[in-house]
């Protein structure tokens, strides 16, 4: 994710209501957004949903978004890691996984069943974990964020994230070991 | 300290794998769809918080003010009007007018010394009546230039009965014995008499007598009226 290159005057002027400094923002991150939320729930509809809510609330918050050096992108991850929260909170998850309408070759269809076991070990394996290592794991490794950009998100200091990140790295290679290990074993 | 170059190699492979781990797209529609949803959220208009001050505008609220306030001062004046309104009504005929009025050349001449006579119904002046004034005698005495007879009138409770004369304000009523009229008569009824005045007996010759219907609701229930016509009230219980 590249933040961009003239950002603050971009978010000034969506603070002012201006709706295509508004809509850059939005197209600049809605699909890091989507990503990194797609690996903390069941589906992509649900993904999908809450990733509508986090920008809902961006528009709302703008007004009184202050910038105290942090990335904007932090901001909106931990929108988004709230909004998770929430979900959690007040629904029992249910897996919906989307039926995909889209019509492919066998090929894709093919590469598409691989990503989608792939996807769904590394669901399963991520979401076995605290929410705190999810992000870390996934905001540093599947959307490239440095150390500081988590630690902004996380509000926590850098050396704080190492830490996380170390721990969450073992964890997460337990778990996709295990979770493995029984796919092989039901083929 | 740790640094991110210090991995073991299963960290890495897992490492490697997240970084290929497959990203999903928001599909086009759900961008466009989402991103609609935003912008009309721009449109709404952020709640404002509630003034302070009432969002009325001054001089409407000024207007509104006189207007209470107006109400305000007629409410008082009805008040005050219906507190009023019972000493308005013309109290029980205090001083019936008993007028004879004569016509210069006619020959009767009212005992009373003159054109007014000074009626003896005194009510209590603290009674408030609510009706028309239930006693009233009016004498009238209008010179007959043909017969040459003075005709009076008088009107007011009945006094006393002897027999076929009556007393109404102390006035001796002199009626035909025979007259139906005297059957209805009671103490107390109105009646309104026509007749002339016999000045040698010093009583009037009733010729025409009929009972006065009282309109309204009369004396107050907490009155009465004597038989020399003077009116009694007692005070209301509270």
């Amino acid at each position: 994710m590249q933040p961009l290159p003239n950002e603050r005057e971009v978010i000034e002027r969506a603070q002012k209501g201006d709706k295509a400094a508004v809509s850059t923002l939005y197209e600049t991150y809605a699909q890091p957004v989507f990503q990194y939320i797609s690996y903390r729930v069941e589906s992509d509809v649900i993904a999908e949903d809450l990733t509508a809510d986090v920008f809902l609330r961006m528009v709302r918050a703008l007004p009184a978004y202050k910038d105290i050096g942090a990335p904007f992108g932090a901001w909106l991850y931990r929108i988004a890691a709230n909004r998770i929260t929430d979900f959690y909170r007040q629904n029992q998850a249910s897996n919906t996984e989307a039926i995909s309408d889209d019509h492919r070759s066998d090929i894709d269809l093919y590469d598409q069943l691989v990503d989608e076991e792939e996807r769904s070990h590394l669901r399963t394996a991520l979401q076995s974990l605290s929410e705190e290592y999810q992000t870390v794991l996934i905001l540093r490794f599947m959307q490239d964020l440095s150390h500081a950009e988590v630690a902004a998100t996380l509000g926590k200091s850098v050396e704080a994230v190492r830490v996380v990140q170390y721990r969450a790295l073992k964890v997460l290679a337990a778990q996709l070991k295990a979770i493995d290990e029984t796919a092989r074993g039901e083929r | 300290m740790m640094h991110d170059e210090q991995f073991t190699p299963e960290e890495l492979a897992v490492i490697e794998r997240l970084r290929k781990a497959p990203q999903p797209q928001l599909k086009p529609q759900a961008v466009q769809a989402i991103q609609q949803l935003i912008l009309q959220e721009l449109k709404t208009p952020p709640v404002a918080p509630r003034p302070i001050r009432p969002a009325i505008p001054a001089p409407l609220l000024i207007g509104s003010a006189m207007i209470l306030v107006a109400i305000a001062i007629l409410v008082v004046v009805a008040l005050v009007i219906s507190q009023r309104k019972p000493t308005d009504i013309p109290p029980l005929t205090s001083a019936p007018s008993i007028i004879a009025s004569e016509v210069p050349t006619a020959s009767a001449e009212p005992e009373s010394n003159g054109s007014i006579l000074e009626a003896t119904i005194q009510p209590t002046p603290t009674t408030a009546p609510t009706g028309q004034p239930t006693a009233e005698a009016t004498v009238g005495a209008t010179a007959d230039p043909i017969d040459d007879q003075t005709v009076m009138v008088i009107e007011g409770p009945v006094q006393t009965i002897n027999v076929n004369v009556i007393t109404i304000f102390g006035m001796a009523i002199w009626l035909d014995p025979g007259d139906p009229i005297l059957a209805q008569l009671q103490i107390g009824k109105m009646i309104h008499v026509e007749g002339r005045l016999d000045s040698e007996r010093n009583i009037i010759v009733a010729v025409n007598v009929s009972v006065v219907t009282v309109v309204g609701p009369g004396l107050p229930p907490n009155c009465k009226m004597s038989k020399n016509g003077h009116i009694k009230c007692s005070k209301k219980k509270k």
